[in-house]
C-alpha cells in the first residue's frame, strides 16, 4: 500500500488567493475557503499559507478533493500567523504554495476503513472522509471515531451530523469533558472501537491528533490485530520550506513536509517513543 | 438481544467457561431502566452488576452548583458498576441511563459467594474485571493530559 504525491509544478511558486469564507467551527479555530481556480490536491496533502507581512504556516487542507476550484483550510489560532490566517475577511488575498507531501492511502479493495481523529487532526482527515464516500463500494465499511476535548471543540458539526444521517459511515462521536446533556459518548477515543465494525486483520487505519492520542491509538488497534503496516498516522513538525531541502522538519530519517506527512505506524513506531526527536 | 447473544459483545463474558456462564445465566435478570433513571448512586451499597444489552448509561458525579459531570459513557456490551468486586462493596460515582436501556444484573452477593467457593469462576470472573478495570485506568491516564488542545492541524 502506498501513498501519492500530486505533483507540485512549480515547489516554490507562490499562489495570491482570495479569501471567499472565513466561519468559526470553535472558540479558537475558523474555517477559510479560498478561490483557486486550478490547484488540485490529494486527502491528507498540506499547503504553506503565507499572511502577507506577517508569516508563512503548513495548514493541511480540510475541503473535499472533489470538489475543484476551491481550497479549504481550518486553522486553530497558535500564534501571529495562524492569527493573521483566522482574521482575514472574504476578499482579503493570502499567498498560497503546494499542495505538497504525501496523501491518505486508499487501502485495498474490500477492506475496512477506519477513520480516528481528535481535536483538530479532524481537519486533514475531513478530505479522507470525503474520498471515502465518493469510493463507497471499494470498503465493506467505513468509520469515523472523533475525539474532542469537549462538545463546543468539535469541528465540523454539520458534516458529522449529515454523515451520522447515513448508513454508508458508521460515526462515533467522543469528548473527554461534558454534562449530561450532550448526546455522544464520554471517554477516549480507543473506547470506541467496540462500537464500530471493523476486522482488524483487513482493516486500513487513518490516525491525526495529539502525538501521544496516536501512539495510544495505534498501539491499541497494534493489540487488537490491525497490522502496524496499516495504520496510517498524519505528523506534523516546524516545517518551512515543504520541500524536503531546509531540514526543520526532519524526524529521524525521513523529512516530513516530503516523506509524511502521512507515514505508516510500522515505520514511525519507535521513533514515536523517543523524548524530543 | 439474549443473554447467549451478549456473550459475544461482552469482553467479560467472553472470557468465561461455558460452566460459568451458565451459573450467571441463573441468577441474570432483564432489567429496562428509563432514560434519566439512576441505576445506582454514589455511597450506596454495591448489590449488583450490570452489562448493557442495549441503550446508554453515563457515569457521572453530581455537582452541587450545577448539572453532573459525565465521567464516562458505556454501551452495548459494557460492564457497568466495579466497586461490588472489593470491599467496601460502595459505589464511587453515580449511574444513570443516557437513553432507554436495557441490562442484564446480576446480584452481587450471590456473585461473590460462588466465587469464593468456585475458585475457578473466582479466577476468570477477577481477571476479566481487572481486564476491564485496567482498560479504564489507562484511558483515565491519558484523558489526564488533556491532550487536545495540542493537537495538530
Amino acid at each position: 500500500m502506498t501513498t501519492v504525491s500530486a505533483p507540485v509544478v512549480e515547489p516554490m511558486g507562490l499562489h495570491s488567493l482570495k479569501v471567499v469564507s472565513n466561519a468559526s467551527e470553535s472558540p479558537d479555530t475558523s474555517t477559510i475557503v479560498l478561490d483557486s481556480p486550478g490547484i488540485t490536491f490529494h486527502a491528507g496533502q498540506f499547503m504553506m499559507l503565507y499572511a502577507f507581512g506577517v508569516g508563512e504556516a503548513p495548514i493541511s487542507v480540510s475541503g473535499n478533493p472533489h470538489s475543484p476550484g476551491t481550497l479549504v483550510h481550518t486553522i486553530r489560532r497558535v500564534g501571529p500567523v495562524t492569527d493573521a490566517l483566522c482574521g482575514l475577511r472574504p476578499g482579503d488575498s493570502l499567498g498560497v504554495r503546494g499542495p505538497y507531501g504525501d496523501s491518505w492511502p486508499a487501502g485495498e479493495q474490500g477492506d475496512d476503513l477506519l477513520i480516528v481523529a481528535g481535536g483538530l487532526g479532524m481537519a486533514p482527515l475531513r478530505p479522507a472522509v470525503f474520498e471515502a464516500m465518493a469510493n463507497r463500494s471499494r470498503y465493506r465499511n467505513v468509520s469515523l471515531i472523533y475525539g474532542a476535548r469537549t462538545p463546543a471543540d468539535l469541528l465540523f458539526k454539520d458534516d458529522l451530523v449529515g454523515w451520522m444521517s447515513t448508513s454508508s459511515i458508521d460515526v462515533a462521536v467522543t469528548v473527554d469533558r461534558a454534562t449530561s446533556d450532550w448526546w455522544g459518548h464520554v471517554g477516549l477515543v480507543t473506547n470506541e472501537f467496540s462500537r464500530v465494525d471493523f476486522r482488524p486483520e483487513s482493516t486500513t487505519a487513518l490516525v491525526c491528533g495529539p502525538e501521544v492520542m496516536m501512539r495510544v491509538v495505534a498501539r491499541s488497534l497494534r493489540d487488537l490485530g490491525v497490522p502496524a503496516s496499516s495504520t496510517w498516522l498524519s505528523l506534523e513538525r516546524n516545517m518551512k520550506c515543504a520541500i524536503g531541502f531546509c531540514g526543520h522538519c526532519q524526524f529521524g530519517s525521513d523529512f516530513l513536509c516530503k516523506d509524511g506527512p502521512v507515514l505508516s505506524y510500522d515505520r514511525l513506531a519507535w521513533r514515536l517513543g523517543v523524548d524530543e526527536l | 438481544m439474549s443473554f447467549s447473544e451478549l456473550r459475544n459483545q461482552s469482553a467479560v463474558l467472553a472470557a468465561l467457561e461455558d460452566e460459568h456462564l451458565e451459573f450467571l445465566s441463573s441468577i441474570v435478570e432483564e432489567v429496562e431502566i428509563a432514560q434519566d433513571s439512576v441505576v445506582f448512586d454514589e455511597d450506596d451499597s454495591a448489590e449488583a452488576f450490570y452489562i448493557i444489552a442495549s441503550g446508554r448509561v453515563g457515569l457521572e458525579v453530581p455537582v452541587p452548583t450545577g448539572t453532573p459531570m459525565l465521567l464516562e459513557t458505556l454501551g452495548n456490551g459494557d460492564l457497568v458498576g466495579l466497586s461490588w468486586a472489593s470491599e467496601p462493596y460502595r459505589w464511587k460515582w453515580r449511574a444513570k441511563a443516557l437513553s432507554p436501556t436495557r441490562v442484564y444484573r446480576f446480584d452481587a452477593e450471590k456473585v461473590r459467594a460462588r466465587c469464593a467457593a468456585d475458585t475457578s469462576l473466582g479466577a476468570q470472573l477477577y481477571l476479566s474485571i481487572a481486564k476491564a478495570a485496567m482498560m479504564r485506568l489507562q484511558t483515565a491516564r491519558v484523558r489526564l493530559l488533556d491532550l487536545y488542545p495540542g493537537a495538530p492541524g
